[in-house]
């Protein structure tokens, strides 16, 4: 290679693309790697890692306690996603269609709080559920109840926090698809003879399905590690996976058997993000 | 002829614009009625209040003597053939097709049979299992039509089909559907600005102009005979002169305009301009087509004559 | 001949394939557009013209005065 050469073709491109392919080598592939291969590791007995190579973390993923929380995260990540669709649907739809003049500002009041700390909003929930929390407070005072209701530490409680969190990863794509419905396919499914349901179900729903499903990973995947919720809403009574990986690298002191915890719930990711993008999915709109 | 569209004292506004006008409109069975205009008119919005997609604000539509305000689209017996086509890009043709057919729950049999009949009929057999994105601009304006007329509407509405296709396809097009609509006997309401298109393909056009229907007749009428200055150099083209009337006598008129006078004959009414006739000193416009100039050879001047290709290498 | 004669210059010619046009100024600076078809003897540009037309070819039509309506490129309102 001349050194002219160099100059003008290699030395420009290497400046731009340079810089981000540091940055991505340096804080996500070699983390990445440093997992990877904690999770072959084992710990001696005053706790610390050795490179001593064992499979042993990942058989220890098939307990029978760790199948339980396996089980429980899926309940509760796929009940999560559920009612996020239910509930965000009608709601994005309704945003997205409409001609008011409020439509930004609609989509702005479900952004906006999409930007505060989640760990903060969470514990806001808390402390507003609590027996001595507002709900209670109020409903006391208006005689509506004459017991504190117990809401708090219950897996119900767990969900409703996550669908709180992850509510609005479920409306960015569905904005996105409804968004670009034409309208003239529906002024023509009417035309031709459908009435409001078969108009959604044949024309509506099959167009904006990509939407859903994007809408789905995007809340399951983040379900299954958010630790946070189940340990301040659900008190330890609806551990997810993320519960366990957490506990291990905190209280439980063994890093390779959270770092195989980690890769599997990587693995998941992988699996269900390929999934998608098999079935046709738009993988730009998982960037959202 | 009967009517099978009826529109009466339509009004059709939206917040402070008022983009129909009192329309009163009456489609004849069968005929091939065009709604010629510029941007704006009115006349996408009155074709969509035939079939159903906007209300009119005051006035009635019946279709086949029945009122169909209170009917949705699907429960007139009118399709629309919109002008971006409007075909579901995730059905084959064979469902878009049959989409119609599909939600009256018309036997399968039929349908089967229906559908290629009418993709035969639009040259388009074989194409069944292809997606509307596989297909050409002219290719997916037939499937357009396909897919409304096999629903056997009294009225078909289409609102500027061919807006989107080259010139010598749409030239084309224009015969296909002129062909198709006499073959089907089926009513059917064009909407274009396109006016080589409407006297092309109209049995009858109606002209409209800032939410005001200007004239409707024959294209012969429209074209000798414009009702309105707007219709006259709205159509073709044309010379106006204005003036005033000075006499009228015998149908014949004497108009003075600035330069001197004109006159216009061939049954002109004496009646008091408003209701009837033209009044003397009524305000109007004489309009000439250019066609129907002559340059007069007076034979004592020397003009001189050329051919043409000596003028042209001047 | 009845309908109108009007004196005019010829300005120019327009070739359009079938046709002809020739745009004609008149006295007072109005156009005047004609359609002539191809093969026809026509007067050359710059040259002092009378232009003609029967009067059955003359349209009368009411003029709304509270209505305005757009010319056609190249006519002018008289």
């Amino acid at each position: 290679m001349t050194k002219k050469r160099f100059r003008e073709k290699t030395l420009p491109a290497a400046v731009m693309v340079g810089p981000v392919t540091l940055w991505l080598i340096l804080l996500v592939a070699v983390p990445l790697i440093y997992i990877l291969v904690m999770s072959f590791c084992s710990i001696d007995q005053y706790y610390n890692v050795t490179f001593h190579f064992t499979v042993d973390n990942y058989r220890h993923l098939i307990d029978a306690s760790y199948i339980k929380i396996y089980v429980q995260s899926l309940v509760i990540a796929l009940l999560t996603t559920l009612i996020c669709i239910v509930v965000a649907y009608p709601f994005t739809y309704i945003i997205a269609r409409t001609k008011s003049r409020f439509k930004s500002l609609l989509y702005m009041l479900v952004i906006i709080p999409f930007w505060t700390n989640s760990l903060i909003r969470i514990y806001g929930w808390k402390s507003f559920l609590g027996t001595t929390g507002w709900l209670n407070s109020i409903l006391m005072k208006l005689h509506i109840i004459s017991q504190p209701l117990d809401l708090l530490f219950k897996q119900g409680t767990t969900v409703f926090g996550m669908v709180y969190c992850l509510f609005p990863f479920m409306v960015l794509p569905l904005y996105t698809a409804i968004g670009k419905l034409d309208s003239t396919l529906l002024e023509a499914s009417c035309d031709l003879g459908a009435k409001g349901y078969k108009t959604f179900l044949k024309v509506i729903l099959p167009l904006t399905a990509s939407g859903i499903f994007s809408g789905c990973i995007m809340v399951f995947i983040p379900c299954l590690g958010y630790f946070f919720v189940s340990n301040i809403l659900g008190g330890g009574n609806s551990d997810v996976i993320g519960n366990l990986i957490e506990r291990q690298f905190k209280s439980g002191n063994n890093w390779p058997l959270g770092a195989a915890l980690s890769i599997i719930l990587i693995v998941i990711t992988l699996v269900l993000v390929k999934l998608y993008q098999k079935t046709g999915g738009d993988m730009d709109s998982l960037g959202v | 002829m009967n009517t099978i569209v009826d529109i009466k004292g339509v009004n059709k506004i939206y917040g402070t614009n008022h983009v129909v006008k009192d329309l009163n409109l009456l489609v004849e069975e069968g005929e091939f009625l065009t709604l010629l205009g510029s941007s704006g008119c009115g006349k996408t919005t009155t074709l969509r209040m035939i079939a159903g997609f906007e209300e009119p604000t005051t006035g009635s539509i019946t279709v086949e003597g029945e009122p169909i305000e209170d009917k949705e689209p699907y429960e007139r017996n009118v399709n629309t053939v919109f002008q971006s086509y409007a075909l579901f890009p995730h059905m084959t043709i064979y469902d878009n097709v049959a989409y119609g057919l599909k939600m009256k729950k018309v036997p399968k049999k039929e349908i089967k049979e229906r559908v290629l009949k009418m993709l035969e009929m639009v040259q388009l057999s074989g194409f069944e299992k292809r997606y509307p994105s596989q297909l050409s601009g002219g290719q997916k304006q037939r499937v357009a039509i396909a897919r409304a007329l096999i629903n056997r509407p009294k009225v078909l509405l289409l609102d500027e089909p061919l807006g989107a296709l080259d010139l010598k396809l749409r030239k084309q097009m224009q015969l296909e559907l002129k062909r198709l609509q006499k073959k089907l006997n089926i009513t059917f309401i064009y909407v274009t600005h396109d006016q080589e298109e409407a006297l092309t393909m109209s049995d009858r056009i109606a002209i409209m102009h800032d939410g005001v229907m200007d004239q409707i007749g024959s294209p012969t009428e429209i074209y000798e005979r414009p009702a309105t200055k707007f219709v006259a150099t709205f159509i073709g083209e044309t010379n106006v002169f204005d003036g005033t009337i000075r006499s009228i006598e015998g149908g014949k008129a004497v108009i003075g305009i600035e330069n001197g006078e004109v006159t216009s004959s061939g049954s002109v009414e004496e009646g008091d301009g408003k209701n009837t006739g033209f009044a003397v000193n009524e305000f109007v416009t004489v309009s000439v087509r250019p066609e129907k100039m002559h340059f007069l050879r007076n034979r004592w001047r020397a003009l001189r004559f050329r051919r043409l290709s000596e003028i042209t290498s001047m | 001949m009845e309908g109108f004669t009007v004196p005019a210059v010829v300005r120019d010619y327009i070739y359009v394939g079938s046709v002809l046009k020739c745009i004609a100024v008149l006295p007072n600076g109005n156009e005047i557009k004609m359609e002539k078809l191809a093969g026809e003897e026509l007067p050359p540009i710059g040259e002092k013209v009378f232009i003609c037309w029967e009067p059955e070819d003359a349209v009368l039509i009411h003029s709304l005065d509270n209505r305005f309506y757009q010319s056609m490129e190249n006519i002018k309102l008289a």
